[in-house]
């Protein structure tokens, strides 16, 4: 409902107790069906364009909104529905919105068999991710696991995935001063590459069999890092100097016909830049976090 | 609703101008007309999972990757279809932005344009032009090797000069972001941009560019001189890198 001012009341002319009551009247009757004090009382009649903004909900009111619907671990500041992974720095755990959702070891690994016991003179690293020898078959050898799973999608939604993080990759024994890569060989230092994959869960469909489909890049978001920079600090000649950089990568997928479920991977793998061949490197993700907004 | 200050008093006797008393009422209908606050809007009154806002609002989002025509229009790969380059190469040019992405979205009222961008790319050496800075540079670079030792590459380094690449983000012209003094060192690297943008009516470009150059030292204590990079530019590939577009009116 909009409150009119009566058209009458201009200089010249009679106003009348109907003009007033008019205004009065439909004042009043705001007080009795549209002040959003209820549920559902908010719709498009009390809320236009440049009704609401940022002077009259702040932030907290926003997210206390969110945090109060219970177990979706979501948040909705009226844009989109947001998921957060994170954020997380290699000394302390990861922080959740709800605890009820699943949470994965800090970048708990899909292949653990893959992976190798770690020497301990990297004890400082909380969370390295040994990486293990290159294969044709399987390139994306460090396949973490859904950093966010589940996460409830409706037709025509409109997900963006922003995902933040920072890593290093440097030789296994950096710091004991064995089986480091001589500079002097043409294979390159350590080159590391990301991407964002993802995957939906089907119900219901005449022509797709029902469950999680198989994961798929996010088009666009593939990313490599390496350097050509050597260094001699170690005894015994040149050595590759290890790789240590920022990452964001943003992905988006629509949201089709009977898709009901959305997951999202980060993936990465490590290669000395002129040769696929990793030669005892440790690819350590730290400092990540990934949002997923869903736009209705 | 509290307590709202109304602009004009009147009092008995008094000859009231209709103009006081449609100010007075202004007050209460703009009030109520839209300017919620947490007085009319209580603490946890939003309660449906989203709340669809109708009169114009909208809240749209275009993707598109980097080389690959879609209903956007990459002039700087060429033409569309089998013509169109797998490659972007800066191989040669000169030291100014040149488009490596660009799409142009037309929106009915004034709104605000979000815009993420992210690709890879790789420099490559031109071995001629990188023999003419440095003997063996061109050898060593192709092996994916620069070394910062001892060798006779380091003790002329300062001659070498640095090249580097800088992005930028435009929305409609204006700079909404920039990723400057991308180094060669870093033969593969990626760039990550983010940038927005309130706009008019009408229709918007947005455009990622890209300078590639070569600062050369001109002495202790003066400033590096700029000079086109010939012995290493960059390439950006097709597929390898996205732009996405939000478009919101709230």
């Amino acid at each position: 409902m909009i409150i009119s001012i009566p058209e009458t009341i201009k200089e010249g002319q009679e106003i009348t107790a109907d003009d007033l009551n008019q205004f009065a009247t439909e004042v009043n009757n705001i007080s009795d069906s549209s002040i959003p004090t209820g549920t559902n009382r908010l719709n498009g009649e009390n809320i236009r364009n440049e009704g609401i903004d940022r002077r009259n909900i702040t932030r907290h009111e926003v997210q206390r909104v969110g945090l109060e619907k219970g177990s979706t671990g979501a948040f909705n500041n009226g844009d989109g529905i947001h998921y957060r992974f994170g954020p997380h720095d290699d000394r302390s755990p990861p922080v959740w919105y709800k605890s009820e959702w699943k949470l994965p070891s800090p970048l708990h690994l899909q292949h653990p068999e893959n992976f190798t016991t770690l020497p301990h003179n990297l004890r400082k690293d909380l969370y390295p991710l040994r990486v293990p020898g290159y294969t044709n078959s399987n390139w994306f050898i460090v396949n973490l696991q859904p950093m966010l799973e589940d996460i409830p999608v409706e037709k025509g939604d409109k997900v963006l995935v922003t995902c933040s993080f920072a890593f290093s990759v440097f030789p296994l024994d950096t710091y004991s001063n064995n089986l480091v890569n001589s500079a002097t060989d043409p294979y390159g230092g350590y080159e590391t590459r990301f991407r964002l994959r993802s995957r939906v869960k089907i119900s219901g469909s005449p022509f797709a069999s029902s469950g999680w489909t198989t994961a798929e890049t996010m088009p666009g978001t593939f990313r490599m890092f390496n350097t050509v920079a050597s260094s001699n600090v170690m005894s015994g000649g040149y050595r590759w100097v290890g790789t240590q950089n920022t990452c964001t990568i943003v992905g988006y997928q629509e949201i089709e016909r009977y898709q009901e479920y959305f997951e999202v991977y980060l993936q990465s793998y490590c290669i000395r830049s002129n040769r696929y061949d990793p030669k005892d490197a440790v690819l350590r993700i730290k400092a990540y976090n990934i949002f997923v907004k869903i736009i209705k | 609703m509290g307590f709202r200050f109304i602009k004009h008093t009147f009092e008995d006797g008094q000859v009231i101008e209709a103009t006081k008393v449609v100010e007075n009422m202004k007050i209460f209908a703009h009030e109520i007309n839209g300017n919620l606050d947490r007085e009319n809007l209580p603490l946890d009154a939003i309660t449906n999972a989203h709340t669809q806002c109708e009169d114009g609002c909208f809240n749209e989002v275009y993707f598109q990757r980097i080389g690959l025509k879609g209903d956007d229009v990459t002039t700087a790969w060429g033409p569309s279809g089998s013509g169109a380059a797998t490659k972007l190469s800066f191989k040669d040019f000169n030291v100014q932005y040149y488009t490596i992405c660009e799409r142009t979205v037309e929106v009915p009222v004034d709104s605000l344009i979000i815009v993420h961008f992210g690709c890879v790319y790789e420099w490559f050496a031109d071995p001629d032009a990188a023999e003419a800075v440095l003997a063996g540079l061109s050898t060593s670079w192709n092996n994916h090797a620069l070394d910062l030792g001892s060798s006779a590459l380091i003790t002329t380094y300062d001659n070498i000069g640095e090249f580097f690449v800088d992005f930028r983000l435009r929305i409609n012209g204006e700079v909404v972001c920039l990723a400057p003094q991308f180094s060669f060192i870093r033969r593969r690297n990626s760039v990550s941009m983010n940038g927005v943008l309130p706009v008019a009516a009408g229709k918007s470009e947005i455009l990622v560019e890209a300078k590639q150059y070569r600062l050369v030292s001109a002495g202790p204590g003066r400033k590096e001189i700029v000079k086109k990079s010939k012995a290493f530019y960059i390439t950006v590939s097709a597929g390898w890198g996205n732009l996405i577009t939000q478009i919101k009116k709230r």
